[in-house]
C-alpha cells in the first residue's frame, strides 16, 4: 500500500503525506485538478530541498513533471507538523490556512512514534469541496452558510447574499459573541443580524468530531425572504380579522340598539303601567317578530286597562298600586263632600230622542262633568245614576279644602254647561238644567260589595242627604244646592244665599240649605242686593212675621223677577199669614217628595 | 346588558383573534429555527463525514507504518509504492 493508493480511495481528501523527523524529508500524494494523483517529494539535503512531482498513474507507471519552482522546504517548521509532534500520536487539526498551491483547507496530522517520533501522517482536505455541498445547500439568494472552527475561523462559506461574504461572517460573528454562548449547551441558537438595515436570522450550532475537533455550522437567511410572505400573510388575516370584528361591532351596535330600544320603551310603558298611566302614545314597532309580539301584547294590554278604567276609578286602582296591595273588601268612615247632579226635565228630553241619541248626549254630558271633577278638582266619580251623577271628594286622596273643592267644580260645571259653542247650543240647551246638591259629612267609604265583586263607593246618611238637597233644587229653581255642613266647611270664598231649612224625606232633622252663587267678586251686585233682601225676609219668615216678611221677598222678587225661591217663600208666607199654622212650627219645610 | 354582552362577546372574539396572531407568529418563527436547526444538521453530518475521515486514515497509515506494510525507511516507496516506472 502507498500514499497514492490510499488517497484514490478516498474522494474527500485531498492530500497526503508523510514527513521524516530525522531527514526533513517529505513524500506526498495530492490530487490534481483534473483528479489525478500526483507525488511529491522533497529532501532538505537535495537540490536545496526543491520539490519534485511526478504522476502516478492508475496501473502504477509515472510521468515525471519536473522539480518545482520553489525551494527550501522542510515540513519539520510548519506548525501542522509541530503540533503533531506534540500531541504524541493523537490526531491534531490545524486552523484554516491556505495549501502551498493556494487553495484553503485543513490539514489533520498524526505522528508515528513506537519509541521516539520517526515522522509525521498528514491528510489535507481542501475546504472547497465542502464550500461546494454547501452552495448545494442554500435555496435563496438571501442566505449564507458557513462552517468555522469553534475559535471562530471560517473555512467554508458559501453565500448568495448580495453582501460580501467577509462583511457577512463579521456581522455573524459578532452576533454570535454579543449573544449568548453557542457552546452552552450544544444545542443550535438563534440569533439576528442586521445587514445592510435589513433584519436576518441566525441559527448556529457547535459539533465535534470523535477526535475531539470542533467545528460551528451556521445558516443565515433573510428573515422578509425566509418567513416575509406567511408574515405578511399573517397580517392580512389579522387586518382582515380586525375589519371583520369592526363591522360586527357596528353591526352588534346598530342591533342591540335596534333590539334594547324598543325593549327600554316597552319597559318604560310597563313601568307607567304599573301605576295604571297608561299612554295612549303607541309603542314603535320592532322588526324582530317576539318584540314586535311583545309589543302588540303591551298594546292589547294597555287598551284592555284602559276600558276597564272607565268602570272603576282610576285614582283608587292607583293609590292600591301605589301601596302594592290588592283591592280588599272594606272601608272606613271619612268627613267627604258628596257631589250629586241630574237634569232637569230628562225624562221629556229624552222622550223626544231615540236611545242611541240618548247615549251619545248622555255620553258627552258626563264627560263635561266628569272631566271637570275629575281632572280639574279632584274629584272621584262614584256612579252614574240614569241622566244623575254620584261623585264624591276627598277620597281615596287625602284632600283636607274637599268642600271648596266641590263648590268649585259645581260652578266650573255650570260655567261649563253654559258656554258650550253654538255646535252643541242645542244639545247644550238641555244640559243648563243641570241641578247640582252639595253635602259634607261622614260617611264609609271603601270597597263595598260581594268579595268577588265591589265598588269603590260611599254609604250613609249624609250620601241620602245629598240626593235630597239635589232634589230640592226642582222646588227653589236653583242649581247648586248646598248643605249648612258644606258652607261652613272653611268655604269662605264663595257668595251663599241661604234659601230654607229644610227637613228632606226620611229625616227628622232640619238642616239649612244654601244656594252657591258663585266666587266672591264674581256674582253681580243685583243678585247679592236681591240676596240680601231675600235672607232678610227669610229671617222675619222663620221669626214667623209673615205678613212683614212679604213685602220683603217682594222686593227681592224686584231685583230678580225669575226667582222662584223668591216666589216659593212669598206664596208660604201668604198661606201662613191667613191660616192657622201648628203650635209647633219651626220655620222647617218638610220635604213631601224626594 | 344586551350591549355589555355584545360587548364582552367582541373583547373574546379579539382576544382570540390576538392570541390566533402571536400563536401563528411564534409557530412561524419555530419553523424557521427548526428548519435552520435540520440545514445545520445536514451541514455538520457532511463536514463531519468528510473531515472525519481523518480519523480513519491517519490511524489506519500508521498501523500500517508499524507493522511495515508501509516501509518508511524507503520514502520512494512511500508514494507510489514498489515497481511502478516513469514513462
Amino acid at each position: 500500500m502507498a500514499l497514492g493508493e490510499i488517497l484514490r480511495s478516498h474522494e474527500d481528501l485531498s492530500l497526503l503525506s508523510y514527513s521524516e523527523a530525522r531527514t526533513g524529508r517529505f513524500v506526498g500524494a495530492r490530487r490534481s485538478e483534473d483528479g489525478s494523483v500526483v507525488i511529491n517529494q522533497s529532501d532538505p539535503q537535495v537540490d536545496n530541498g526543491r520539490p519534485s512531482e511526478y504522476l502516478l498513474h492508475v496501473d502504477g507507471s509515472r510521468t515525471s513533471l519536473g522539480p518545482l519552482a520553489t525551494s527550501g522546504y522542510d515540513p519539520r517548521t510548519r506548525e501542522w507538523y509541530k503540533n503533531a509532534v506534540a500531541a504524541h500520536g493523537r490526531v491534531v487539526w490545524s486552523e484554516p490556512y491556505e495549501f502551498q498551491e493556494g487553495t484553503p483547507g485543513l490539514t489533520a496530522s498524526m505522528s508515528v512514534e513506537p519509541d521516539s517520533p520517526t515522522g509525521v501522517f498528514t491528510a489535507d482536505f481542501s475546504t472547497q469541496d465542502v464550500t461546494s455541498y454547501l452552495s448545494r445547500l442554500i435555496q435563496s439568494h438571501n442566505q449564507l452558510v458557513f462552517l468555522s472552527t469553534i475559535t471562530g475561523k471560517p473555512f467554508a462559506i458559501s453565500s448568495g447574499i448580495d453582501v460580501p461574504s467577509s462583511v457577512a461572517y463579521a456581522a455573524c460573528e459578532q452576533a454570535m459573541s454579543h449573544g449568548s454562548s453557542i457552546l452552552a449547551d450544544g444545542q443550535p441558537k438563534g440569533y439576528t443580524v442586521r445587514l445592510e438595515h435589513e433584519p436576518y436570522l441566525l441559527t448556529a450550532a457547535p459539533h465535534w468530531l470523535p477526535d475531539g475537533f470542533g467545528f460551528i455550522t451556521g445558516v443565515l437567511g433573510s428573515e422578509n425572504e425566509f418567513i416575509g410572505s406567511a408574515r405578511n400573510g399573517l397580517a392580512l388575516t389579522a387586518a382582515v380579522g380586525f375589519l371583520a370584528i369592526a363591522i360586527a361591532a357596528i353591526v352588534a351596535i346598530w342591533l342591540s340598539g335596534q333590539l334594547a330600544k324598543p325593549l327600554k320603551t316597552l319597559s318604560r310603558d310597563l313601568e307607567l303601567v304599573s301605576k295604571f298611566e297608561l299612554s295612549d302614545i303607541p309603542n314603535p314597532g320592532s322588526a324582530f317578530r317576539e318584540i314586535a309580539v311583545m309589543i302588540d301584547s303591551s298594546e292589547r294590554m294597555k287598551a284592555a286597562l284602559r276600558s276597564f278604567g272607565k268602570y272603576v276609578p282610576i285614582d283608587v286602582v292607583r293609590e292600591l298600586l301605589a301601596q302594592k296591595q290588592d283591592a280588599i273588601r272594606g272601608g272606613k268612615l271619612r268627613e267627604l263632600t258628596l257631589f250629586f247632579s241630574d237634569i232637569a226635565n230628562f225624562t221629556k228630553i229624552s222622550e223626544n230622542l231615540s236611545p242611541a241619541e240618548v247615549v251619545e248626549e248622555l255620553g258627552d254630558y258626563f264627560e263635561v262633568i266628569t272631566d271637570i271633577f275629575e281632572n280639574e278638582f279632584g274629584g272621584t266619580l262614584d256612579k252614574f245614576v240614569g241622566d244623575g251623577v254620584v261623585a264624591f271628594f276627598g277620597a281615596p286622596k287625602e284632600m283636607p279644602n274637599h268642600a271648596e273643592m266641590a263648590c268649585r267644580a259645581a260652578l266650573k260645571i255650570q260655567e261649563k254647561l253654559f258656554s258650550l259653542g253654538p255646535e252643541k247650543r242645542l244639545i247644550g240647551s238641555r244640559f243648563f238644567g243641570t241641578r247640582i246638591g252639595l253635602h259634607t259629612g261622614e260617611v264609609l267609604v271603601g270597597n263595598i260589595g260581594t268579595p268577588k265583586r265591589f265598588a269603590y263607593s260611599v254609604i250613609g246618611d249624609a250620601v241620602n242627604l245629598t240626593s235630597r238637597i239635589e232634589g230640592l233644587n226642582k222646588i227653589y229653581g236653583t242649581r247648586i244646592l248646598a248643605s249648612a255642613e258644606t258652607k261652613d266647611a272653611r268655604c269662605v270664598d264663595f257668595e251663599w244665599r241661604c234659601i230654607d231649612r229644610v227637613a228632606v224625606v226620611g229625616r227628622r232633622r232640619s238642616t239649612e240649605i244654601y244656594e252657591l252663587l258663585g266666587t266672591k267678586g264674581a256674582v253681580d251686585r243685583i243678585a247679592l242686593e236681591a240676596r240680601d233682601q231675600y235672607e232678610i225676609a227669610l229671617k222675619k219668615y222663620f221669626a214667623q212675621d209673615f205678613e212683614g216678611a212679604i213685602p220683603l221677598f217682594k222686593a227681592a222678587l224686584k231685583l230678580r223677577p225669575m226667582d222662584k225661591a223668591g216666589e216659593v217663600l212669598q206664596l208660604r208666607c201668604q198661606n201662613l199669614a191667613v191660616n192657622p199654622r201648628r203650635n209647633d212650627w219651626s220655620g222647617v219645610y218638610e220635604a213631601a217628595e224626594k | 346588558m344586551l350591549q355589555l354582552v355584545l360587548g364582552a362577546l367582541l373583547l373574546t372574539v379579539t382576544l382570540i383573534g390576538v392570541i390566533g396572531y402571536v400563536n401563528s407568529a411564534r409557530t412561524l418563527d419555530d419553523l424557521r429555527e427548526k428548519h435552520a436547526a435540520l440545514v445545520s444538521l445536514a451541514m455538520s453530518q457532511e463536514a463531519g463525514r468528510m473531515l472525519g475521515t481523518a480519523d480513519t486514515v491517519l490511524p489506519e497509515l500508521k498501523t500500517m507504518a508499524l507493522r511495515g506494510v508501509i516501509d518508511l525507511r524507503d520514502l520512494s516507496k512511500v508514494g507510489s509504492g514498489p515497481g511502478g516506472n516513469f514513462a
